[in-house]
């Protein structure tokens, strides 16, 4: 269960513009969401490690991870949260522009929970968050308890 | 090797367990006095080889391939691992030309019977190896160099494409979200515009796309073998069918050789070569005629099209990277990417062309059976 019964991202995007869309678009589905966004590798581990300003901030459901980040990038930060046993449990979406198979298979040897390439068009990005939002919110949504501890 | 007035030294390493051969030899060898002279240190085991290669520098080595604690093509290997540079050339017993062959296969560049070993044979055959693993270590270095400029090319494609993407993906999302929002404001030549605008971002992804690709046409991964062109032939076919069926082109074909190339790279040039045609077709429907013909050892290909013809001043430039001729739809990397492929398979790729009329692509690629490609019967005429 979720605090307030609305499915929460972290939103991991250096980019102003790029976090923008993903956000806009995300909050004007029709399933509800709430989206927090940090934009580099380091404030993620530190969101999601409940560290320094993030001490008092719940935990995300679902984390969306760009790969190109500052400081850590997307592929460091995958892997040091699947290997901490608190929070491997976190699912991570990896949402890149690249659709090359070094990428792939790299996030997916670091157990990332799914690899998506933004499409080309914007109709198809949005079903694709749609997608994304119906599978996490209501098909599979993550049970907290499983990974939060106490 | 230096040439000189007789003062100029090599320095040649000998490994003989036999003492009186390896005096033999020595002295042989020291009573050339031409272009150079030949100073010899000789030595009795392995070992004692190996200890002399690891602390000083020579031109060559004579390696017995039968010492105490070793023996055959297992010599051999021993002295080219430690001295990776060194020409080495094997003494045998007899004219035993296995184990000879077997000592080159090792790393040797050559060998010498013992009891030949004259003077003039010992300071021809140094001089040769010396001489031919120089051109060794040019033509490894030359591969290296090669190998190392392709995949600096594919890694400077995959950054460059990353960080060209990802702007573009803004772009485009944002011109399809001010359209969805405000589209029915758009009139006249505003409309035309914001059209425009979209599909030069749709046309500067394709062309990242093709640069990729490009960039990635590279032997790294992908094995030659025989293969049956007409099965390429139909794989690239097959991928271009709602193209072909589109715009009612006609694609005939011969039955085509077998050739020694990577399948998918083949595939790869039929499609572009294809798709060329299409795109480059005249107001009549497009006819594309494929058959292959022998010459000397390769076959040629020819995809003969009746489209609109190449411009003159476009031919000589048509297979660099982003020129293209006008009216098609093609983003100018296609042809490049067939040129790249095919020379990497030692063929040529060229075209000719009336304007109006249509266009020739030919290719040419090693035969399966090496040199009888020309022996083999043409193939037959085209059939639908």
């Amino acid at each position: 269960m979720t605090c307030n019964g609305v499915l929460k991202y972290l939103l991991v995007e250096d980019d102003d513009s790029h976090a923008m869309i993903i956000q806009r678009t995300l909050e004007r589905d029709e399933i509800p969401c709430h989206v927090e966004r940090v934009s580099n590798g380091v404030d993620a581990l530190q969101y999601l490690r409940k560290e320094g300003p993030y001490a008092q901030t719940d935990r995300p459901d679902v984390v969306l991870l760009d790969l190109n980040l500052p400081r850590l990038n997307g592929h460091e930060v995958l892997a040091a949260v699947k290997k901490d046993p608190e929070l491997a449990g976190i699912p991570i979406v990896v949402l890149s522009t690249s659709d090359t198979e070094i990428d792939r298979s790299k996030a997916y040897g670091n157990a990332a929970n799914s690899y998506l390439v933004k499409p080309t068009s914007f109709d198809q990005f949005r079903a694709m968050v749609h997608d994304l939002n119906r599978y996490w919110g209501v098909w599979n949504r993550p049970e907290r308890e499983t990974w939060k501890g106490h | 090797m230096s040439k000189g007035n007789g003062s100029n030294f090599i320095r040649v390493l000998l490994i003989e367990d036999d003492e009186a051969q390896a005096s033999l030899i020595k002295r042989q060898l020291m009573r050339y006095e031409d272009d150079f002279r030949v100073e010899v240190e000789a030595v009795t085991c392995l070992a004692d080889g190996l200890d002399r290669l690891a602390k000083q520098h020579f031109a060559a080595a004579l390696v017995d391939l039968d010492l105490p604690e070793t023996w055959g093509t297992q010599t051999i290997t021993s002295v080219t691992k430690a001295a990776p540079h060194l020409p080495v050339v094997a003494l045998t017993m007899t004219e035993d030309r296995e184990t000879a062959i077997a000592a080159l296969r090792k790393g040797a560049v050559d060998y010498v019977v013992k009891s030949d070993a004259t003077t003039s044979l010992l300071v021809r055959t140094l001089r040769y190896a010396i001489e031919r693993k120089r051109q060794q270590e040019a033509m490894a270095r030359h591969a290296q160099e090669l190998e190392r400029s392709n995949h600096e090319l594919e890694e400077f494609a995959h950054v460059v494409s990353h960080e060209i993407k990802t702007p573009l993906w803004v772009l485009g999302y944002a011109l399809d979200m001010v359209r969805e929002e405000f589209g029915d404001q758009f009139k006249g030549d505003l409309l035309k515009v914001m059209n425009g605008a979209r599909d030069a971002v749709g046309q500067a992804r394709a062309v990242i796309d093709q640069l990729l690709a490009y960039a990635k046409v590279s032997r790294r991964g992908r094995p030659v073998s025989a293969t049956d062109a007409t099965e390429s032939l139909r794989q690239a076919i097959a991928a271009l069918q709602v193209s072909i069926d589109s715009t009612q082109t006609t694609v005939m074909h011969a039955d085509l050789p077998t050739v020694m190339a990577n399948g998918d790279m083949i595939v790869h040039v039929f499609r572009n070569l294809i798709e060329n045609a299409i795109n480059y077709r005249a107001d009549r429907p497009q006819q594309v005629t494929i058959d292959a013909v022998p010459s000397a050892n390769q076959w040629v290909f020819r995809i003969a099209d009746v489209g609109m013809g190449i411009d003159p001043l476009v031919m000589p430039k048509i297979f660099n990277l982003f020129e293209r001729g006008q009216g098609g739809s093609g983003t100018g990397v296609g042809l490049a990417i067939c040129k790249r492929i095919v020379e990497m398979h030692g063929g040529r790729i060229w075209v000719e062309s009336q304007p109006g009329e249509g266009s020739t692509f030919f290719f040419s690629l090693p035969g399966a059976n090496g040199a009888s490609a020309a022996h083999q019967q043409a193939a037959s005429p085209a059939v639908a």
